[in-house]
């Protein structure tokens, strides 16, 4: 051996050990964990129970695909129970998101290597992936079907979103029984900078404590944590001030209405908070994805979200001590109202070339049961709310709910209120958003605009998007009855509606 | 029939000596080929022209069939001020880009062309290893390097007093698209100097010889002898540099995703949030749309490709002259 080869042993085999030491601390890092949270009380293993179904013999692998996050904290212990229930079948689980499921699901259908249960892709309408035959009906896959069916609530299944040429297609997973925007505090940040939790029950209330907070953070922290567009921000503050829309949609008259002045004053509201300094600086540059997932490293003391990351909060940050209440509104005390679908959500799908279909049927028989809804709701500890109201209050007699889970339950329940759905009054308007494009500049983009000082004027701005969606919307309608769909823009008209009170099967007899 | 020294038979009588068609080596040249063209057809040629049928559709993508709506597309384009303004970007992105991608990749490979330089190949890998990562965890670490709240390059920037208040790079529209910029040749630059220390090791190293033994100095050396020599490729580096440039996507999509409020978005990210991304306003893809988008701004590149085509033959036949000038 040479000099020049013992000086490059020692060094090629150092570089090893680095590179080595680099990618075991990268894939543990890569590792996530669907343990429940370590806050939440102990959840109990799974079983599941005996076949209703004749299930293949031989070696299956089985597909799902869907968007993961609370539904993989049910989802892969059910696996987990089935495989050891069912040695010979392997379930192939990727719950990874909408931008696989968007890439993923279309492509599989293209080239019919789709997987065999899937959430539908965000921007595929349901009535076009049955028009195109991606999905085959489960009301001729799970057993005793009309018994099953019998126990989900009224308003579950709506013709041409569950239900197609007479025929059940899908069911909802979860209920949308759900706050979207809470405002989420970081209990000591708020503790040190002398704010209590109900100096948050107002608008002025939240900018004097962001001020408090980020003059006490010195820069190592903030008091609000913002993203690109602030939309959830925005909106959630706009509904706590009396906004009512169902997708920016006002449904007593059918027209968008984002350019509503609680929507003005929500920006105005975030631009002094901008001025203050009192907003992460690095707002700018975060997608609402970004931002959520910064929070257990504690820049900010106050964000505006949903329950969805709770529970990957709880296991980032075990000792992070945080809590959540409404929205601010303009007055302490105000009641609000926050208007939700009887729809459901999460829907999966079968495909209709799957050759498992009777797994399927096994697995969605189970998982649309009482106990199956109940155990979704004890394996997510509350965080995914079942689409039957009898599942969750058995896993709270059960003491099953983390305490933020329960939080978030609590505050739903006081706030959530049944919405008018333009489908349930005409099912042909779900032809409608087979035919409605994309609208650019979006809510989004313009919210953007605004908070970085590209777009001035708030209002004029937002009345112009509230011009593009209705008459994008109008174009739909029209293309839609070109096709045959009997629709027109009276079916999006509720004059009756009331969003303090549920709008029940009376409130649509009564149109 | 004479046997060749290779062992190749000599063309029957009647047939043209070294046809293509007859030459069994060509034959096999042919079959070797056909894999690559094959899937060039599928997965180049093919989707190329499907694009061009689908830009006549008004098509989400999903549905078996699209309607035949002819024009209309590019009608509707023509007014879309969007479509301009990231049509627009992207040729800022390569006007200004290429250049200087070009330049400090031709001053690093001058300098780590040196044989006598000893770190010369780690400092070669060091350069060409961004060019290697995914563009996904580039995009990643870059919105946090250049993070306005404890992001180290502002740090260092305010420790040496060189500013009073951090920068927000990526989240501001009058630095943002810069930042991209600069993301996006600090991550090709590797790419573009390979390309020229393949060519200035073309140059032959006699010539440098001769011009030392004349007495020329380094400057003296580059300006005479190494750039003339590089022009051609120099042609042909800034053609592939301009062209990267003008199809950047990935960068732009990690760190930004085109905003804030589109003064970051290019044409591939316009092009890609028109065809496959879901808003917030929901609403279906627009494939035939995007095809159109897809297929005007190919022709753009085309313009492209052609004033390269034209600039090799011009460099050529200067070359051809100056050689036969000097043969006189």
């Amino acid at each position: 051996m040479d000099q020049h080869e013992s000086v490059a042993m020692p060094r090629r085999h150092l570089l090893g050990l680095l590179g080595g030491a680099g990618l075991a601390a990268f894939l543990s890092a890569c590792g996530v964990s669907t343990k429940a949270a370590s806050t939440g009380p102990k959840v109990p293993p799974m079983t599941f129970p005996h076949a209703k179904v004749k299930l293949p013999s031989g070696k299956v692998t089985f597909r799902w695909i869907d968007t993961g996050a609370r539904k993989a904290l049910f989802e892969k212990p059910l696996f987990a129970a089935y495989e050891k229930k069912h040695p010979n079948i392997s379930i192939k689980y990727d719950g990874t998101g909408y931008d696989q499921v968007n890439q993923v699901v279309p492509l599989g259908m293209r080239n019919g290597s789709a997987p065999d249960v899937f959430a539908m892709p965000s921007n595929v309408p349901s009535v076009t992936a049955v028009q195109q035959g991606w999905v085959q009906p489960i009301q001729d896959l799970i057993p005793d079907f009309n018994t099953w069916q019998k126990a989900f609530p009224s308003g579950s299944f709506r013709v041409n979103s569950e239900i197609f040429n007479g025929k059940v297609y899908t069911f909802p997973l979860t209920g949308t029984k759900q706050v979207s925007q809470l405002m989420v505090y970081d209990v000591d940040y708020l503790k040190d900078a002398g704010v209590a939790p109900s100096d948050l029950a107002t608008w002025d209330g939240l900018r004097q404590a962001a001020k408090k907070i980020t003059r006490k953070g010195k820069g190592k922290y903030y008091g609000l944590m913002g993203s690109q567009s602030n939309d959830a921000l925005v909106q959630g503050l706009a509904n706590a001030a009396g906004w009512y829309t169902v997708a920016g949609m006002d449904m007593k008259t059918g027209e968008y209405n984002y350019h509503a002045d609680e929507i003005v004053n929500a920006v105005e509201l975030i631009r002094a908070m901008q001025s203050d300094g009192s907003v992460f600086p690095d707002s700018a540059s975060l997608t609402p994805l970004d931002a959520v997932g910064r929070m257990p490293s504690r820049p900010a003391a106050l964000i505006c979200d949903g329950p969805f990351y709770f529970p990957q909060w709880d296991q980032a940050a075990p000792n992070w001590r945080w809590a959540a209440r409404q929205m601010p509104g303009l007055k302490a005390g105000q009641q609000y109202y926050v208007p939700y679908s009887s729809a459901g959500e999460n829907q999966i799908w079968v495909y209709a070339k799957s050759k498992y279909a009777s797994v399927a049927a096994d697995l969605l028989s189970y998982i649309g049961s009482l106990e199956g809804q109940t155990q979704l709701t004890i394996q997510t500890q509350g965080y995914l709310t079942p689409i039957m109201p009898a599942a969750i209050k058995k896993a709270r007699a059960a003491g099953s709910l983390a305490p933020h889970a329960k939080m978030a339950t609590e505050i739903s329940d006081q706030l959530c209120r049944l919405e008018p759905d333009p489908q349930i009054r005409n099912a042909d308007t779900a032809q409608v958003l087979t035919k409605v494009a994309s609208v650019h500049p979006s809510f989004d983009d313009v919210m953007q605009g605004l908070f970085s000082g590209q777009l001035k004027n708030a209002k004029a701005e937002l009345q112009q998007l509230d011009g593009r969606l209705n008459k994008n919307l109008d174009a739909a309608i029209t293309k839609a009855k070109k096709s045959g769909a009997k629709v027109s823009r009276n079916d999006y008209v509720f004059p009756n509606w009331d969003p303090s009170k549920d709008y029940t099967q009376a409130d649509y007899a009564a149109l | 029939m004479a046997q060749s020294l290779t062992g190749v038979g000599a063309a029957p009588a009647g047939r043209r000596r070294g046809s293509p068609w007859n030459s069994r080596i060509a034959r096999w040249c042919w079959l070797f080929a056909l894999p690559a063209l094959i899937l060039s057809t599928l997965f180049s040629f093919y989707p190329m022209v499907m694009s061009w049928w689908y830009s006549f559709l008004d098509w989400s993508g999903f549905t078996a069939k699209g309607n035949f709506i002819g024009l209309n597309n590019y009608r509707e384009l023509i007014h879309d001020s969007t479509f301009w303004s990231a049509f627009g970007r992207s040729f800022i992105f390569m006007l200004v880009g290429t250049p200087i991608q070009i330049g400090i990749a031709l001053l690093f490979a001058i300098v780590l062309n040196n044989q006598v330089l000893k770190l010369s190949p780690f400092f070669r890998t060091m350069i060409f290893l961004p060019v290697v990562t995914s563009a996904a965890i580039v995009g990643i670490v870059m919105t946090v390097v250049l993070g306005s709240f404890q992001g180290p390059v502002n740090q260092a920037l305010l420790d040496l007093h060189l500013i009073g208040t951090p920068i927000k790079f990526l989240s501001s529209p009058h630095t943002a698209l810069w930042s991209v910029l600069g993301i996006h040749v600090w991550k090709n630059i590797g790419i573009t100097m390979i390309y020229w220390l393949a060519a200035l090791q073309t140059v032959p190293t006699q010539l440098y010889e001769a011009a030392k033994v004349d007495g020329a100095a380094g400057r003296q050396v580059v300006r005479h002898i190494t750039i003339p020599l590089l022009l051609p490729f120099a042609i042909l580096i800034v053609i592939l540099t301009a062209k990267g440039a003008l199809h950047t996507f990935s960068i732009v999509q990690a760190t930004t995703g085109g905003g804030p409020y589109f003064s970051t978005e290019v044409i591939e990210t316009y092009i890609y949030q028109t065809a496959f991304a879901a808003n917030d306003t929901g609403g279906v893809p627009r494939l035939g749309y995007a095809s159109a988008a897809g297929c005007f701004f190919g022709v753009a590149t085309l313009l492209i490709a052609l004033i390269q085509a034209w600039a090799v033959r011009k460099v050529n036949t200067i070359r051809g002259q100056l050689k036969s000038e000097a043969g006189a």
